[in-house]
């Protein structure tokens, strides 16, 4: 198993968070993983973009021409990225911000409306770990246990921030179980 | 430290300089590299050593001498247009035979160019980059975790050979996080490059004379003859280097229809080609340098003895196939053996499907 993902939306949604609490979560289930940033430029609305690859064996290249798994925020990401994506991959998308289908996009679309579901948990916190919630839910290699722990550790530096993820994961994979 | 963690890049080669006893580290912000000098920023007082960020790139490696002087273990890292700036640091201490490691996360040039990861810098690493006759030891990591160990080696091989060694790597290896082991010291002055030899004894450092006679550091020879003289000298020592340290990894490079040959990342991307191709019946080896310079002409131009085909990737424009075409000509003339290039400059990054592909036009 070698699985290409790419997350990808605009700065500030937590893109990169989300990234390396994947890469994390793979990792301490016993895959492979990497995770790569872009950096540099990054700027609070400004595109923002990551890739993780997640395997049960080595990994050696950290790019890759065509994504198993897009993780659309918005509708910027899905334009850019949607058309990519193998076409026996997957696109999970925010049906609030990035509802439209794009030419050219063959691999099965999961929508989810994922900003409404964050405003629910806590109105204004963010949607990231609802994305991700969801994603985990569809992939189903890395235990829910596992994923909390990282998850814990990943908001050690600001507390507060926990428990409105930890609701966001289990509300994202809820919308998937009951789709399912 | 032994439990393996996930880890950037960047901050894993600042750990691993710690470990190899690194107390002094000197630099100057530029992207993709900050994360060394932030993460030292915090970690270098916990240890007891000394973080200082320079007024420039020029500053900082020249800290690095005077810290080298002294005899202590010191660092500097920084990208491209910023390493630019410490080549007549770096070419100053060559020619007074300092230790010193220097970190380049290569960025896409020429000038500013772009924060991308990039291989362009090749030339100025192995072929000298400041003024003068001098060589420095080059070492290009392909993973995170070869980050950790060629930064630990580089502060053996610098202190074996007083002579600055260059960490190679790019912007994609410094920013991405991989899973790290962090060896133990000891075990890795054993298993690394330093093979378990013992260093010499700092018997040339500047650390006060009293009780004994004075000593002298420096690079302008000016008696008739005397520089002459100390560049046959230092022509020794880098024959001495060329024949002790030249290393390079090998897969299935012996019955090959066709060898990829790239180093650092073009090399982990052509690791995925290589099992593209196998899978399309196409028997691909990969030969990686691990040191740039010394480079393993002897090994390439043995294994052009039974390959008449080779791919080069570099993520720079023709700059690394030079060496190769240099290799291969020790044995064979160059009409004979078919050398196709993948050259991505100014920060592109090769796919493994696009190195299948130009592996496959190279191929009869």
């Amino acid at each position: 198993m070698l699985k290409q993902i790419v997350i990808a939306g605009s700065g500030g949604q937590g893109i990169q968070f989300a990234g390396q609490f994947l890469a994390r979560s793979a990792v301490r289930q016993g895959l492979e993983a990497i995770y790569v940033p872009n950096y540099g430029a990054e700027r609070r609305g400004g595109p923002s973009y990551c890739s993780v690859v997640v395997a049960d064996g080595p990994i050696y290249a950290p790019v890759f021409a065509q994504p198993d798994v897009l993780i659309a925020f918005d509708q910027r990401a899905r334009n850019q990225y949607g058309a990519l994506v193998k076409p026996a991959g997957l696109i999970l998308t925010n049906s609030d911000l990035g509802a439209q289908k794009v030419e050219g996009e063959q691999a099965r679309v999961v929508s989810i409306p994922a900003s409404s579901l964050g405003d629910e948990v806590r109105p204004g916190t963010g949607f990231n770990l609802i994305m991700l919630g969801a994603f985990l839910a569809l992939f189903s290699g890395i235990e829910t246990k596992i994923a909390e722990e990282v998850l814990k550790e990943q908001c050690a530096k600001k507390p507060g921030t926990l428990e409105v993820n930890l609701q966001g994961l289990a509300k994202g994979a809820e919308i998937i179980r009951q789709g399912e | 430290m032994n439990r393996p963690v996930f880890m950037k890049g960047n901050e894993a080669m600042a750990e691993a300089a710690l470990l190899a006893g690194c107390r002094y580290y000197f630099g100057y912000p530029i992207t993709p590299q900050n994360e060394v000098p932030a993460y030292m920023s915090r970690r270098m007082p916990e240890v007891g050593g000394v973080f200082l960020q320079a007024e420039s790139e020029v500053a900082a490696i020249n800290m690095v001498f005077g810290a080298a002087v002294a005899g202590a273990r010191a660092m500097t890292s920084s990208s491209s247009p910023g390493i630019s700036l410490k080549q007549e640091g770096i070419s100053y201490m060559a020619g007074c035979e300092l230790p010193g490691v220097i970190v380049n996360i290569v960025r896409g040039g020429p000038g500013l160019g772009n924060i991308s990861p990039s291989q362009a810098d090749y030339w100025q690493s192995t072929r000298g980059g400041g003024h003068g006759d001098y060589r420095t030891l080059v070492l290009a990591p392909h993973t995170v975790n070869e980050m950790v160990e060629l930064t630990m080696d580089a502060f053996d091989l610098a202190d074996l050979y007083r002579n600055p060694v260059l960490v190679l790597a790019d912007g994609l290896l410094g920013q991405m996080m991989e899973m790290v082991r962090f060896p133990d010291p000891i075990e890795q002055r054993k298993t690394g490059l330093l093979r378990g030899r013992d260093l010499p004894p700092q018997d040339w450092t500047l650390t006060g004379c009293q009780g004994r006679s004075p000593r002298l550091i420096r690079s302008l020879l000016m008696k008739p003859g005397a520089l002459e003289e100390h560049n046959f000298h230092l022509e020794k020592k880098y024959a001495l280097i060329e024949r002790e340290e030249t290393k390079a990894e090998e897969i299935d490079c012996e019955d090959a229809d066709i060898i990829l040959t790239a180093y650092g990342t073009s090399a982990r991307i052509a690791k995925s080609a290589q099992i593209m191709l196998g899978e399309q019946g196409i028997k691909a080896g990969i030969f990686r340098p691990i040191t740039l310079w010394p480079f393993p002409y002897n090994r390439l131009a043995e294994l052009a003895r039974r390959v008449d085909r080779f791919l080069v990737i570099e993520m720079s424009l023709g700059q690394f196939i030079e060496d190769v075409q240099l290799a291969v000509a020790r044995e064979k003339s160059l009409k004979q053996v078919k050398i196709g290039l993948l050259a991505r400059p100014g920060g592109g990054v090769p796919t493994p499907e696009e190195i299948a592909a130009r592996a496959r036009e190279v191929l009869p």
